[in-house]
């Protein structure tokens, strides 16, 4: 549990050597740039240039990646009655590639990017054919209304003496239509739902009386521009659009093919990447005509080797490693053991400690796993959380920290277990032996506030060691006045809170827990935890006190500190999410539990076998909903305790995080 | 007027129930707006999505079993009907207004972060935890009423 010692490398080399030391320093993946003093910025454009040239590909390479997948999906829609469905993963790849994987791709870059053109092609085609497709159906959709007219439409022509007129009007104004045409007119009418089709044939003389009417009819004139009947044109429109589905058919098969280069165009992708982080960090160099400046950031336990390694490859180089100064700040790398680190996530979300501060990974990995399963409460959930966890990351082998969060899960599930057993909670009920053998500590629905104490006591405890560790950074700052501060402010309140918990004998034999009298001891405990606890407030009132010279201004700080400690009960009080959520879990899975056996089995089917056909299902989907949403609500709360109630009292958390060159990788882990 | 506690107790825990219930939909509701907007743009977010809609959804959960124990108090699911004083009925019914009315505004409002915190993810899906603790913030004074409605309709002997 610590904060890795950051050493600063200072390099100075010849420029043919640069290419050898980014390799050099991307496998080993353990340095930061930071920028060299006066690094100019006369090169501005020439990196500009590199890093759009490699973004332009870099982007091609995106394409293709969601084209396949886009495809695929399209694919997949088509053929909804397959089995085996094709799919395009776009998650980081489950193993370590290493630097020599990456530039092996690039070697066929030119191979690929030939690839990326064809499916770009095909992509334009069946961009073109899908949109085809819609306006010809969009043709068709107008043409169906005229489908029942029989004559070819290139014979409807205006001879010597009559005229003719194709169109729609309203269905519903057909009747009204027939009824006003003069006799010597011929009108042929096809209705379809809504619009009804005309056609007129008609003398000329009466082509004034004809239009009116048709005009208050809402007569609209078709234009159509082909000469045989409407129903051929339908046909040889749908002929059309089978034609366009088979190309498309053919293109969609086509980009199976392609399928095999997803894994290359990964780590093609992370090559650029790679790449654009190498110029990123010459950025920040100092140069000369000859020669180029690295500085950067090392973990001291990597100098060793990086110095080995910059000594055998290259020769034209001068490298030291020195001690940060006071007023530099490196980047924070923290190094814990596997369980502690499961818990990285959680902290890492707030934000990295800085430099100088204490690593709280430890504690916040304690009290998470404490307080979550607290929170859930029931031994059977834990057991399933946990086999599932420790069994998913058995048979994946998640690399590097990709399944961090899961182990966290699993552990989490393991500190459910405790819990659960010991509030006799196994899937919302407590089964019979161990009612009887009384293997359980107490029933949180018998003695729910037996339970709220203990919520507050964990509150209690975990704010105590955040005031602690506090006092212990405000002490290690030096002077008399942190000092003080540190020994009376901060360990005033720890001195307080291990008086109350000396009131806790007393407070459990209140409950009924210890049963029987008093005894000397616990009274003695009282006793003695009271003289503690106003010994802790005294301290913690004073300590208003230093650093003032003006008594009033004295006297005021003791009642800030006063005030203050309204936000530390506050603070406690709000621990009693726990036992909330807590009893939300068991109340739940017992409701559960009475629905399918009580309810549904012996009311219901009086106790027949039969009951259990309905009764399982309830069971089953009723106890997943319920391990799902308090699984949500424990994540989420024991953040929110670790970031509010824990990291207020001593933590910051305004470190920035140390990314080495060669982190930037988005599909793949290098191997570094 | 015999059964006129177990009426007053039954009014409590109708409302613990429905006003709760009612705020957590709306909520939800709310959320599941955003969340369907959102995964029309990307259906990739959509677990990210749905986890931020459902963290409304508690308030409705607590003033469950808020009515489920005033139910289990009233020795319902014996079958038989015990009669408790008025007096007692109007305790219990008193001791479900916590959850009703703080479950109701405070999953109203959940439902506004939770929306807020959709657009978070819809633009920076990486920092979907923020959103979610953002969210739960809310939460904390729904668990206060259910802690305060849970002990006062559990712990007393009414009759």
């Amino acid at each position: 549990m610590s904060i890795v010692k950051m050493r600063k490398m200072s390099l100075v080399a010849h420029n043919s050597e640069r290419n050898k030391l980014l390799r050099i320093f991307i496998k080993n993946g353990c340095i930061e740039f930071v920028q060299s003093k006066d690094a100019d910025t006369q090169d501005v454009r020439e990196y500009a240039d590199r890093i759009a040239k490699l973004e332009s590909k870099q982007y091609k390479v995106a394409f293709a990646l969601s084209f396949l997948k886009e495809t695929v999906k399209s694919i997949n829609l088509k053929e909804p009655d397959k089995k085996k469905h094709l799919s395009v993963n776009l998650k980081k790849e489950n193993r370590l590639v290493g630097y020599e994987e990456y530039v092996e791709a690039s070697k066929e870059e030119m191979e690929l990017l030939a690839r990326i053109a064809d499916m770009e092609q095909i992509n334009t085609r069946l961009t073109d054919i899908k949109s085809e497709i819609s306006r010809i159906k969009g043709t068709i959709s107008q043409l169906t209304v005229y489908k029942d007219i029989a004559i070819p439409f290139g014979m409807i022509k205006d001879t010597e003496k009559t005229f003719s007129l194709l169109g729609t009007i309203p269905a519903e104004r057909v009747e009204e239509l027939k009824s006003k045409m003069p006799e010597a007119a011929e009108g042929e009418f096809a209705l379809t739902d809504k619009t009804a089709a005309v056609l007129i044939i008609a003398h000329k003389d009466h082509k004034e009386e004809i239009m009116t009417q048709l005009a208050i009819c809402e007569f609209v004139r078709a234009n159509l521009d082909f000469e045989c009947s409407a129903s051929e044109e339908i046909g040889r429109l749908e002929q059309k659009i089978h034609m366009l589905e088979e190309e498309q058919h053919k293109r969609l098969e086509s980009v199976k093919g392609y399928l095999s280069y997803v894994e290359t165009l990964k780590i093609t992708y992370d090559f650029y990447s790679l790449e654009i982080e190498k110029v990123h960090a010459q950025e920040l160099c100092l140069k000369t005509k000859k020669a180029i400046v690295m500085e950067g950031w090392v973990p001291v336990d990597k100098e060793k080797k990086l110095r080995s390694e910059i000594e055998k490859h290259c020769s034209r180089v001068e490298v030291e490693f020195r001690d940060p100064t006071e007023d530099e700040v490196p980047p924070t790398q923290t190094r814990n053991n596997k369980v502690v680190s499961a818990f990285d996530g959680i902290t890492d979300m707030f934000g990295a400690p800085n430099y100088r501060e204490k690593d709280p990974k430890l504690f916040v990995a304690f009290y998470y796993f404490l307080i979550f399963g607290f929170m859930l409460g029931d031994a059977g959930y834990g057991l399933l959380m946990a086999l599932a966890c420790f069994i998913f990351t058995a048979i994946k082998k998640p690399v590097k920290n990709s399944g961090q969060m899961i182990v966290m899960f699993g552990f989490c599930g393991v500190s459910t277990v405790l819990w659960g057993a010991l509030f006799g909670g196994w899937f919302g009920a407590t089964p019979a032996f161990m009612d009887k053998f009384n293997l359980y500590w107490f029933k949180p629905l018998e003695q729910p506030l037996i339970m709220f104490a203990l919520a507050l006591g964990v509150g209690l405890l975990q704010i105590g060691n955040g005031f602690a560790l506090h006092g212990i950074a405000t002490i290690k700052q030096g002077g008399i006045k942190n000092i003080l501060l540190g020994v009376l402010k901060d360990f005033g309140w720890v001195v307080m809170i291990i008086g109350l918990f000396l009131f806790s004998p007393s407070l459990l034999s209140f409950l009924g827990i210890i049963k029987g009298e008093l005894s000397a001891g616990v009274n003695l405990c009282v006793s003695i935890g009271t003289y503690v606890a106003l010994v802790g407030a005294g301290m913690m009132l004073v300590s208003g006190v230093i650093g003032k010279k003006n008594p009033v201004k004295a006297v005021g700080g003791v009642f800030g500190n006063a005030y203050g400690a309204v936000n530390v009960v506050s603070d406690v009080l709000s621990y009693s999410r726990l036992f909330g959520l807590g009893l939300t879990s068991g109340v739940i899975g017992y409701v559960v539990n009475m629905l399918a056996y009580d309810v549904i089995v012996v009311m219901f089917c009086g106790g027949q076998w039969f009951g259990w056909i309905i009764a399982v299902p309830v069971l089953v989907i009723g106890h997943v909903f319920n391990l799902a949403i308090n699984l949500l609500g424990a994540y989420v709360h024991d953040s929110r305790l670790q970031y509010i109630e824990f990291f207020g009292r001593f933590y910051e958390g305004s470190g920035h995080a140390f990314k080495p060159l060669g982190s930037g990788v988005k599909y793949t882990y290098i191997d570094n | 007027m015999e059964y006129l506690g177990i009426a007053l107790a039954l009014a409590g825990a109708a409302l613990a129930v429905g006003l709760s219930g009612a705020g957590s939909s709306i909520g939800v509701a709310n959320a599941g707006k955003a969340a369907a907007g959102v995964t029309a743009e990307d259906p990739d977010k959509f677990m990210k999505c749905l986890i931020l809609q459902l963290l409304p959804a508690t308030q409705g959960i607590y003033g469950f079993i808020v009515g489920f124990l005033s139910l289990i108090k009233l020795d319902m699911f014996s079958g038989s009907l015990t009669a408790i004083s008025t007096a007692g009925g109007m305790g219990i019914f008193f001791a479900c207004l916590p959850i009703a009315i703080g479950g109701l505004m405070s999953a109203i409002h959940q439902g506004k972060v939770a929306v807020s915190a959709i657009g978070l993810v819809a633009k920076r899906p990486e920092e979907s935890t923020k959103g979610m603790l953002m969210t739960a913030m809310v939460e904390t004074y729904a668990l206060l009423a259910f802690l305060i409605s849970f002990l006062a309709v559990f712990i007393p002997q009414w009759a």
